[in-house]
């Protein structure tokens, strides 16, 4: 007997209410199928009628958490139109911001990925360690999120380097702490058992869904628009690009934890050497023409497109969000997996999370009868988790310490 | 991979069929016909290594413009390819079967500028609001933005 398992429209998994029918047979899953458009906003039409310096501002309201990305990605596609450069300090500022923007939120996911295996602790301690990055961003342009800093041509405001001894404290601090959640997810055999070879995402699947970010990363998949078309200061600064082989959850774990550590050797590079100069370029008129922009954001490559027709309003504005290419994938990495395994499946390409209610229900595809509900599917999850650790004699939670 | 080699490869294999409108050393690009779209398409993901960014839909004077944006792993160049299909029978061949990456995209096009894409299995709304109906395509330049508004926005 196959059931029909709704997961959303809203639902913490996602960036946005999202809705995914899992038809499950006992306990495997047999076929999904997303349906989306709960908030689509209509952001390329309305950009349609707004002047480019508006839209740099309108972008970032596209996403709550990669408010740096859009933006930047937009003045990337005017500036490939412009066929411009940016001033050098403009570049190590779209740098530094890009890279804080990159360590909050991949310590959001790790805690968000440690409540959904039940690892509460991971989940409170992950967020505690965020807070101090969104104080720096609030301490370099004023605002925790949606800095309005950019600006085609550079950037908007200066930022103030007296604030850079506090960023230099702040990414120390995270680097200890980042290094010691490494080391615990990489010691824990209830954590191993948990995540290793569930949700498979193969090399060939990779390919073939287009996936970009850690989620491609993971599966041996060498892209990282930062190394590929350098853009801002990333030429001129030492970092690599992390890539593992195995596809499965805990390699997209370990991608994410490890580009923390690669994000914050950037920063202190950046600080070393943050230039002087003028922030903004001369910028008069856009003329007619076509622009692709790309940027790495947290979850892999952002796109966006623009065509001028010669007014001070785009003609056409393409904007495409990494986790658009990212979800998909569902359909090759969670065939086959169980109900308990596809929550942390579905966190695992780390859709942004702009929603916190939750509102699965499964239900008997016959009698339409309810069988579990949302909190019952995390449960699951958890349970699993508090099973396997028992069975190997460890403590229920991560063990976690820190000098 | 730049632009001029890819450019090389393209005309080697496909003379006559690839109209090169502009290039630069990252980007390129290309005016094709839509009969030759799954050749040259499956060409340059399958023998080159590409991978489909995304798709841009617009409607234009002509018709209604479809661009494949390609990138590559490992190159800085994003390759376009622009087909252009009538605004009365918009149609054109699916590629998702080459590439499952056009997958969504196709279906996104299909909801708003409402393009056939032929042997697509699936082509139902992925994301236009339930409220706009089926023969409503938003970002066509007829598409009556204050009259949605006052009824149902």
């Amino acid at each position: 007997m196959s059931t029909i398992i709704p997961i959303g429209p809203f639902h913490p998994l996602q960036d946005e209410p999202a809705n995914f029918l899992l038809t499950v047979e006992g306990e495997t899953v047999v076929d999904i199928e997303a349906n989306m458009g709960y908030i689509h906003k209509g952001h390329e039409l309305l950009g349609q009628s707004k002047t480019y310096d508006q839209v740099v501002i309108q972008t970032e309201r596209i996403c709550g958490i990669c408010s740096v990305t859009h933006t930047v990605c937009f003045c990337h596609a005017v500036e490939n139109l412009l066929g411009i450069q940016i001033p050098k300090r403009a570049a190590y500022i779209r740098t530094l911001l890009g890279e804080l923007e990159r360590l909050h939120s991949h310590l959001l996911w790790v805690g968000l990925a440690g409540h959904f295996l039940g690892y509460n602790t991971v989940f409170m301690w992950a967020w505690k360690y965020r807070e101090p990055v969104l104080d720096v961003f609030e301490a370099l342009t004023g605002n925790r999120q949606n800095a309005s800093i950019m600006k085609v041509g550079g950037v908007r405001r200066d930022i103030d380097e007296k604030h850079f001894p506090k960023v230099m404290e702040v990414i120390n601090t995270v680097r200890g702490q980042t290094e010691m959640l490494l080391g615990a997810v990489v010691d824990d055999p209830v954590l191993h058992s948990r995540t290793k070879n569930v949700g498979v995402l193969n090399y060939e699947q990779a390919k073939n869904w287009c996936v970009v970010g850690p989620t491609a990363r993971a599966s041996g998949v060498d892209t990282d628009v930062r190394r590929d078309e350098p853009y801002a200061a990333y030429d001129e600064l030492d970092w690599k690009v992390i890539v593992l082989k195995d596809g499965d959850v805990f390699a997209k774990a370990a991608v994410r934890l490890l580009e923390l550590l690669e994000s914050i050797k950037i920063i202190e590079q950046c600080i070393k050497q943050f230039p002087k100069g003028p922030i903004l370029a001369d910028v008069r008129s856009i003329p007619v023409g076509e622009g692709i922009g790309r940027y790495e954001a947290p979850r892999g490559e952002d796109i966006h497109y623009v065509r001028s027709n010669g007014t001070n309003m785009p003609e056409r504005w393409k904007v495409r969000a990494p986790s658009y290419v990212n979800i998909p994938s569902f359909h090759a990495s969670c065939i086959g997996q169980t109900i308990s395994d596809v929550t942390i499946t579905l966190a695992s390409c780390d859709p942004c999370y702009s929603c916190t209610e939750r509102m699965a229900v499964a239900v008997d595809a016959r009698s339409k009868k309810v069988l579990y509900t949302g909190d019952d599917l995390v449960r699951m999850g958890q349970e699993k988790t508090r099973r396997i650790a028992k069975e190997l004699g460890r403590p229920a939670d991560l063990h976690l310490t820190l000098e | 991979m730049n632009s001029k080699e890819m450019m090389f490869f393209l005309s080697e294999k496909f003379p006559g069929k690839v109209q090169f409108e502009s290039a630069s050393e990252k980007r390129l690009y290309i005016r094709i016909q839509p009969e030759n779209l799954r050749e040259i398409f499956g060409y340059i993901v399958k023998e080159k290594n590409g991978r489909l960014s995304t798709a841009t839909g617009l409607e234009v004077r002509d018709g209604i413009e479809v661009l494949y944006h390609i990138s590559f792993n490992g190159s800085p160049l994003v390759t376009t390819l622009k087909v252009m299909t009538p605004k009365h029978i918009p149609e054109l061949d699916s590629v998702q079967d080459i590439l499952k990456g056009a997958y969504w995209i196709e279906r996104e096009i299909h909801d708003f500028l409402g393009v056939v894409f032929k042997g697509h299995p699936k082509l139902k709304r992925l994301l236009k609001a339930r409220t706009i109906p089926e023969d409503i395509y938003p970002l066509r330049k007829d598409f009556n933005q204050e009259e949605f508004l006052a009824n149902k926005g």
